[in-house]
Formats: structure tokens, C-alpha cells, sequence
């Protein structure tokens, strides 16, 4: 079994030393962790439905019909209505109802009111809606869901192609490093914002299509920091070491250089992080992101400004966005100071 | 104005060629034909239009300044060519054209206009006009016979660089007849229910433009031609990227004819660029622009609670105006996958919510459309009714299509397991979130629609090519007497072929045979039967499936720009149509004196026009 290196154990000591950074990881962890079982605190779907003496639990799993519940209709039960009926019914009939009983994609208009509505607690639209009617919250949390997934997807297929092209180049010098420095500066010299909006305008855009792009025009950057690192590591004894016991290029790469130059990495991270939720909120903001109606601040955003006189719209989304980044970017400064070389390693 | 440097500089017009221009009409023979006035045809019956009702007050006092606001200066002032669909194109031009004849816009018979009197031909196709001999352009050339023959060498033109107006006056054109200067018969190449409409040409002056040639679009950019309407624009009057001022043209050769007094009466009109819309409601509330739209919910109900509007500073009128409606709605194709079964089709348009769109997202002030002719008076039918929102009723048409399982998901399946599902593609900008409201609302009946937002010219190119599954499209174009895209839409010979506008790749021989009788039909009462017709049986079909439309305009306006009693007439599109306004200097000295000592007038609110459409007789041409 593999016990964490003294190193590393000196890295997180240094990391809870830093009180802002740790508190705002943690958060930020607990967030992730509550947007990923959302449903059930935000659903139009009940948490917990007892009728005719049977729980019936419709948070997640197939769609009941309102015939389920002896209502006239076959599409899907509004659980909001059902709860008011069983209250006025009083036949020992129940509904618990999520927190937010409302879906991110239901329109929820009364007659004579026109959306967008201000916050209201009572009726439990804690952001208040937005031009069509559909709460806010709700679409921010589900926004939040995915592009938290997306960034760290995004974060994923960069570092795995810019950390392995780049340690090629810096490990094997030479042509193959003048040449891919070359392709690189040419790549990197495509004007990426309207490659997407060129594709997004032609076919439909999908989460997946969108972080390709993102990561096929993104992950040059890394590249940089690799190939200099692999570079200085691979003169190192130990890399000359493992050459002559017969290890393969991939394995010194992987298990031999790749520990030592990690720590660049593990800073950035954060940092790639809030770039890739700015860039997809960017994106849709503009509109060449994901396609209606999908939950996005971006989109929030872009309906807040078109109506100004609903402030609760732009403000929502506009304050979460400051939020995860001002989370992300503590992080990401606790986490530099820890992996700080120079605070721990006597070059001789 | 400071800025001489930003002036349009006149362009001196081209010289005029005119053995080229003579060597195309000769080279051209069968089209541009010579005759003379012995050869018209004796059994003409000339109308000349002048028993209709005036309807504007011919009493209306001449002068002031008009100031309005434009989003976006123009990228030219050219009448074609690129980038000549601007936002003061329909100031500059399509409001600002005498043609031929013209429609009255209450009783929508002809009325005229350069011409005097226009008969109809035997065949249907030819139309024959006697030009008003006063008739004029803005610099006092005459308009003469050969104004239509250089209007059609100008739209045919590869140097003008417009393919829909080359397409246009080809297509629908078989030839145009000179009999003397002031005589002249449009020939069109196919039978059509309202010749005169298409036979209604306007001149374009060759004495300005002469020999076309390939620096056209370059050499006019900035250059206004000599106009047959009641304002120019001169070159002094063109700040580039922040004003032009329209004037009135000087002795206009119309202003005491029958039908024209009274119209056109401030002298200038400027528009100013103001980038965006609530810029442009800032400065209209401090009285730089006199009127502005208010159309849209939320200027109407809540910007519009300004203290100018309740102390009668600024008026506000809603017209009910009764234009043809734009076609607007939801196109299935009914040769893609599922939608080819007529149950299912229907069943979708049974899954519809559209009144909760038109609650939700248009203040319920917008109506449901019934046909796809709405508005065309006795030429609608008025007895096909809005199809109700009824999940029961959907699923018992996708029931007989097959679709009788719901799936895990609540969307229907049939026996082979194929989800009924269909993808609706529209256009990626604001309106686009109203279709997740019908999206989510067809959930309830077991259909899934897939949202696919595109680019408004990628939805173009893709409906065109007939590989879209269904598509929300509002068809735009010009105002039309009588329904007259029956054919284009929903005639078996544009089905399934690229480039028509039978988006719905409708085929059926029996609305082939009413769409064909409809077009040659010689009798008013049987073309409004079978028009009646086609629209009952294009419901039955469930693949257009009509949407909304907004039965009126609302505006706002100082108090010292004044309007008819009846406001506007029927067909008008917006307050300022057909130019029946007039400024009122003494109230605006009245009104300006008022803000100073803080006095203030009722606030009004004017309803004005009828939304009975049934009442609407249109004459025969």
C-alpha cells in the first residue's frame, strides 16, 4: 500500500494552514456535493407521496401519472396541486414537497400575473423568476450542475493532452520539440470564439460538441509549463537511472517525471477551473452555448440585461457567478502557497 | 452641423448611354414590345378609382418637424443592391413610392396613383394603364412609358447585385408593351387571382441611373434617385452615422390630387441613430423624438408610467389595425418520419399550448390565429376555430397513429418502440424561450419536441432544403388584397423541391385542383369560396399549425403631433403610415409653456380601429 510522501503530507499541512483557502474548498466541495442530488431539494416532483395507504417516493425513477393519485389526468401529477388537494381532502392523505417545489424547466404562471415575478418566500421563488416564469434558483443550482461537470471535464481533457504533448516535446527535444512548438503557435493563433459561434450556428449544439471545441482550442497553454519542466527533470540522475534499468519513455514519463513536475498543475487547477465556467457562461451569454431550454447562468444572465426592470434576474445570476469564482480563485491561492517549491526544496 | 467632412458628397449620376440601353429593349424584342394605341384592345373597361371615401383631413395644416429615432444608420441608401434592406429602407422607399396604382386603405380597392386609369385583359395576365400626365419625379422630369421599360432593364441587372429582384422580375414577368409615352400594358407569365397587384409597377428614372455598370452598388451608396414620392432626401441632409433629414419635396406633383390631400403634411422628418431602445425611450420622454412605439407588454404597462403621461404631456393611442396576418406558426413536414401520419400531426397541434405562451409571454394581448389567410375579409374563413390545448385529445389522435404506451419517461412509444418525438428547429434569439413553454407543456401529452435553435440563415437554408422535421417560421412580405400564396405554399409542385416555399411538402391532388380553380377563376364570389376552401382543407392537414399574431399597434406621442379623428386607416402598420399626421405648432408652444409653470392636460388614452374582421368586402380589381 502506498502511504502519502512526507512531501505531500507537507503540502496539505501547508494548505489547512491557509484558513481561506481550506474553508473555501470546503464549501466549495459541499456545494458540488448538494448540486449533484439536487432533486431533492429542488423538484416539482414530490419527496414523499402517501395516498390509499402506499409511500410512493417519484424524486427519482419513472414519471406518475395523476391518475396514480385518483386525479382525472395521465401526464405527469402536479405535486403542488395534489398536496393543496390532500390538505383541503383531510382523509389522512400526505404530500412532502421539496424545498423548492418547482422544476428548472416549469413555467409557473398565475392568471393575471405576468413573469417575470420579484422573490417571494411564501411562495417559495427565493430568486424570484424569470421572463418566462421558471424559477430562478432552480435553474441556477441545475446550471451550476452542469457546468461544474462541464469545467471539470474540460479541466480533464486539457491537462490529460497539454501535460502529455508537452512532456513528449520537452522529453524528446530536438525537431519534434521545434516542430510541435511550431504547430502549436499556429493552432493556438485560431480565433476560437468564432470557430464555436461558425459551428454552433450550423448544427445544435450539445454539452459534449461544446467542450470539444473548448478543449481542442484550449489545451496548448499547458504545453508551455511541461515542456520546460520535463526539460530540467530529464537530466536529472533519477530520469537517467530508470533509462538504464530498461523503463520505457511512457513510464518515466508517467511514473517518474510526471510526480515531479505535478505541482504546476495542482495550482492551476483552480484557475483552469474558473476560466472554463467563465468561458461556457460567456458562451451561452452570447448565445452559441447550450440549447434551450438547459438551465445556464450565461442564459440568466442575458435575460437580466434585457430586463432591467427585474433586477432579481441579473443579480442572481451575476452574484453566483462572483461567488464560485471568488471560491475558486482562494482555492486556487491556498493551493499555490502550499505547492510552493521554494518553501521546501534546497536545490544544491 | 460642424462636421462638413461626414456629409455625402453628390455623386454626379452616370452618363447617360442610350444606344446600350435602346440595343438591350431591341435585343430583347419578345419582352419589351412596341405597339401603338390602335392596337389596344377595344373591349377595355378603364377604371379610374375615384369614387372611393377620402381619408385624410384635407384640412390638416402644413409644416413642422417630425424628429424619430433609428437603431442603426444605414449601410447605404441604394434602393437595391447589397445591404439595402435597412431600417430607413421603408421611409427612403417603400412607404415613400408612387406606383401605378395604389389600394385604398379602408376600402382596399384601386385607387390612383401615376396612373390615371388601368383596365384588365381578356387573358387575365395583362393589365393596361394610361399614365397621369402631371406625374412627376422630385426633379421634375416626367414619368413617362419609358420609366417601366428602364425599371425592369434596372431589376434585371447583374450590376445591381439583388438575385431576389432579378429572380423576381424574370420569373413573374412575360412582357411589358409600350403604345405611346403615356400608355403602356404589363403582361404576367402566369394566371393569378389579382393581376393588377402584380401588374402594378413602379418607375425607376433613367434619366439618373442611365447604362448600368459594375461599380452600381459603389457608385450610389450615399446617392438618393429622384423620387415619385411626397419626400427627398438631398445630399446637404445626410450626416453620415447620425442623421439624415427627409424633406418635402417642393410642388410634388400629387399634393391636390384626390387621395393625396391632406397626407404628407410636416415638411421635414429626421431620424436620428440611437443605438438602442431604451436610450431612444429616455430621449422620447424628454420630448427629441415625438412618438415611439410601444407595442411591446412592458413599455406599454410599465415604462410608459412616466409623469409626461399622466399630465398629458405625451398621448397614447392603441389601433386596431386589419392587415393580412402574417402567417405565422409551426410548419410540420408532413414527409419526415412520424409527421407523414395526418393523427399524428394532429395530435401535436392538440399538445400546444399556446394560450399559455401568449398569457405568459405576450401580456395576453396577442390572439390566436385560426387559418393560415387571417385577415383577408371574406377571403378568411372565419368559421375554422383555433385548435385547444387538451392532452386527452392528443393522446387519443396519437392513439390511433399507434402511440399508445407511455414510456419511463411519460413520452409515448408504439409497438416497434419508437418514441413519439419530432425535432422543432427555430431561430436562436429572444423569442426562442417561449418554445420550452411548449415544449414543456407537450411533455403532458406524450410528445417530445427537440429544440434545435440555429442561426436564423442556417433555419433558412435548412427549411429550403426540405430536411427540417417541422420549423416555427412567421413569413414575412408585403401587403396582398387577396391571399395569394396558396400556390407557393401548398401546391403539390413545390412539394419536396428545393427552393420553393411549400415547406410543408403538402401534396394533395384534391387542394391541388381548389389551389389551381382559385388562381384562374375569373368571379370574386367563387374565389372567395374556394379560398375558404383551401384554408379548411389545410387545417384538416395539421401541417401548418398557426400560432399568434398582434391584432394592433400602440404608441406614444407629444400632444402637438396630431392625427384624423379615426387615427389611421385599416391596413396601416404603424401610426405613421400613410402619413395622415400633422404638427400642431401651437400646441407644442402650449405644451412646453405648460411643463414650465407646471400645468398639465387629462392623460389620454386613445382606442381607435375595430377587430371585426368579418365586415371586410374587397372590391373586385
Amino acid at each position: 500500500m502506498r502511504v502519502i510522501s512526507p512531501q505531500t503530507q507537507a503540502v496539505i499541512k501547508r494548505f489547512r494552514a491557509s484558513r481561506r483557502g481550506y474553508f473555501a474548498a470546503w464549501v466549495f466541495l459541499a456545494l458540488v456535493g448538494l448540486s449533484l442530488v439536487a432533486e431533492l431539494f429542488i423538484s416539482n416532483r414530490a419527496l414523499c407521496v402517501y395516498y390509499d395507504g402506499h409511500l410512493h417516493f417519484p424524486t427519482y425513477g419513472v414519471e406518475l401519472p395523476g391518475q396514480t393519485f385518483g386525479l382525472p389526468y395521465n401526464f405527469e401529477t402536479n405535486y403542488r396541486d395534489l398536496q393543496a388537494l390532500f390538505k383541503k381532502e383531510a382523509t389522512g392523505n400526505w404530500v412532502i414537497l421539496p424545498l423548492v417545489p418547482y422544476s428548472p424547466y416549469e413555467s409557473v404562471t398565475l392568471k393575471g400575473e405576468y413573469p417575470p415575478s420579484p422573490p417571494d418566500i411564501l411562495k417559495r421563488h427565493f430568486l424570484g423568476t424569470d421572463t418566462t416564469g421558471r424559477d430562478i434558483f432552480a435553474r441556477l443550482v441545475f446550471g451550476f450542475r452542469t457546468i461544474i461537470g462541464a469545467a471539470l471535464l474540460y479541466t480533464l481533457g486539457i491537462y490529460t493532452i497539454g501535460v502529455l504533448i508537452g512532456s513528449l516535446m520537452g522529453y524528446y527535444g530536438g525537431w519534434v520539440d521545434l516542430c510541435m512548438q511550431r504547430l502549436i503557435e499556429i493552432w493556438s493563433n485560431m480565433p476560437f470564439l468564432y470557430v464555436v459561434i461558425i459551428i454552433t450556428s450550423i448544427i445544435k449544439p450539445t454539452i459534449g460538441l461544446l467542450l470539444t471545441i473548448l478543449i481542442l482550442f484550449s489545451w496548448t497553454g499547458m504545453t508551455y509549463y511541461f515542456r520546460s519542466a520535463t526539460y530540467r527533470e530529464k537530466s536529472r540522475d533519477y530520469v537517467a537511472a530508470a533509462r538504464i534499468i530498461g523503463a520505457g519513455t511512457l513510464r518515466i514519463l508517467i511514473l517518474h517525471i510526471l510526480p515531479n513536475t505535478i505541482a504546476t498543475l495542482v495550482t492551476f487547477f483552480p484557475f483552469t477551473l474558473a476560466g472554463a465556467i467563465t468561458a461556457l457562461t460567456a458562451l451561452d451569454f452570447l448565445g452559441f452555448g447550450l440549447p434551450p431550454p438547459t438551465p445556464s447562468w450565461g442564459e440568466i444572465i442575458r435575460q437580466g440585461t434585457g430586463a432591467l426592470s427585474a433586477p432579481w434576474i441579473v443579480c442572481s445570476a451575476a452574484g453566483a457567478l462572483v461567488g464560485i469564482l471568488t471560491l475558486t480563485t482562494l482555492i486556487g491561492e491556498a493551493l499555490r502557497e502550499a505547492c510552493d517549491p521554494k518553501a521546501w526544496v534546497t536545490y544544491e | 452641423m460642424g462636421c462638413a467632412e461626414k456629409k455625402a458628397e453628390n455623386k454626379q449620376p452616370h452618363g447617360i448611354d442610350n444606344q446600350t440601353i435602346d440595343a438591350y429593349y431591341t435585343s430583347h424584342a419578345d419582352f419589351f414590345k412596341m405597339s401603338d394605341p390602335s392596337h389596344l384592345p377595344t373591349n377595355l373597361i378603364w377604371q379610374t378609382g375615384l369614387n372611393e371615401p377620402e381619408f385624410a383631413n384635407i384640412h390638416a395644416p402644413k409644416g413642422g418637424t417630425l424628429h424619430l429615432a433609428i437603431a442603426d444608420f444605414p449601410r447605404t441608401l441604394r434602393p437595391v443592391g447589397p445591404d439595402s434592406n435597412s431600417g430607413l429602407r421603408d421611409a427612403l422607399y417603400d412607404t415613400n413610392t408612387l406606383s401605378l396604382v395604389d389600394t385604398h386603405p379602408n376600402t382596399l380597392a384601386y385607387i390612383p396613383a401615376l396612373a390615371s386609369s388601368w383596365a384588365l385583359g381578356d387573358d387575365q395576365k395583362t393589365v393596361y394603364f394610361k399614365i397621369n400626365p402631371k406625374a412627376c419625379y422630385s426633379d421634375g422630369t416626367p414619368i413617362r412609358t419609358g420609366d417601366f421599360f428602364y425599371n425592369f432593364y434596372f431589376m434585371c441587372s447583374p450590376h445591381i447585385q439583388a438575385p431576389w429582384y432579378n429572380n423576381w422580375y424574370t420569373e413573374t414577368y412575360e412582357s411589358v408593351t409600350y403604345y405611346n409615352d403615356f400608355t403602356l400594358s404589363v403582361t404576367l407569365k402566369n394566371k393569378t387571382i389579382d393581376p393588377v397587384w402584380y401588374g402594378n409597377l413602379a418607375p425607376t428614372p433613367r434619366h439618373y441611373y442611365g447604362e448600368l455598370t459594375p461599380d452600381y452598388p459603389r457608385r450610389y451608396q450615399w446617392s438618393f434617385p429622384p423620387t415619385t414620392g411626397p419626400y427627398e432626401l438631398k445630399p446637404e441632409n445626410i450626416i453620415k452615422g447620425r442623421k439624415v433629414t427627409l424633406s418635402r419635396v417642393k410642388n410634388w406633383w400629387a399634393q391636390d390630387e384626390r387621395y393625396y390631400r391632406g397626407r404628407y403634411n410636416v415638411d421635414n422628418i429626421t431620424y436620428r441613430t440611437v443605438r438602442d431602445v431604451s436610450s431612444a425611450f429616455e430621449r422620447f420622454k424628454k420630448g427629441e423624438i415625438d412618438i415611439i412605439d410601444l407595442t411591446l407588454p412592458e413599455y406599454w404597462y410599465k415604462k410608459s408610467q412616466v409623469p409626461a403621461v399622466k399630465n398629458g404631456f405625451i398621448e397614447r393611442a392603441i389601433f386596431y389595425n386589419q392587415v393580412p396576418r402574417s402567417p405565422a406558426g409551426i410548419y410540420l413536414n408532413e414527409q419526415a418520419g412520424i409527421l407523414t401520419n395526418v393523427n399524428v400531426r394532429r395530435g401535436i397541434a392538440y399538445a400546444l399550448n399556446l394560450d399559455q405562451v401568449i398569457e405568459t409571454c405576450f401580456h395576453g394581448d396577442y390572439k390566436r390565429l385560426s387559418s393560415c389567410a387571417e385577415g383577408y375579409g371574406r377571403f378568411s374563413n372565419t368559421t375554422i376555430p383555433p385548435t385547444p390545448f387538451s392532452p386527452a385529445k392528443a393522446e387519443a389522435a396519437f392513439a390511433l397513429a399507434g402511440f399508445h404506451k407511455k414510456g419511463k419517461d411519460g413520452i409515448l412509444i408504439n409497438e416497434n418502440g419508437k418514441r413519439l418525438s419530432f425535432t422543432l428547429t427555430i431561430n436562436n434569439g429572444p423569442l426562442q424561450e417561449m418554445y420550452t413553454l411548449l415544449q414543456n407543456e407537450a411533455d403532458k401529452a406524450g410528445v417530445e419536441i427537440i429544440l434545435e435553435s440555429l442561426d436564423p440563415l442556417t433555419v433558412y437554408g435548412k427549411i429550403m432544403s426540405k430536411k427540417h422535421e417541422a420549423v416555427a417560421s412567421a413569413w414575412g412580405g408585403g401587403f396582398s388584397r387577396k391571399p395569394e400564396s396558396y400556390w407557393q405554399f401548398f401546391h403539390s409542385k413545390n412539394a419536396l423541391t428545393p427552393g420553393t416555399n411549400n415547406i410543408t411538402n403538402t401534396a394533395d391532388p384534391e387542394l391541388d385542383v381548389l389551389i389551381d380553380n382559385y388562381i384562374t377563376t375569373e368571379s370574386e364570389a367563387v374565389a372567395q369560396s374556394l379560398s375558404c376552401q383551401i384554408q379548411e382543407k389545410v387545417a384538416a392537414r395539421y401541417a401548418y399549425l398557426p400560432t399568434w399574431y398582434c391584432p394592433y399597434y400602440r404608441v406614444g406621442y407629444w400632444r402637438w403631433l396630431c392625427f384624423p379623428e379615426a387615427f389611421n386607416v385599416m391596413i396601416s402598420d404603424n401610426a405613421l403610415d400613410y402619413g395622415l399626421y400633422w404638427i400642431d405648432e401651437n400646441k407644442k408652444t402650449e405644451t412646453k409653456k405648460a411643463q414650465e409653470t407646471g400645468m398639465h392636460f387629462p392623460e389620454k388614452i386613445g382606442t381607435y380601429g375595430t377587430a371585426d374582421l368579418s365586415e371586410i368586402i374587397i372590391p373586385n380589381g
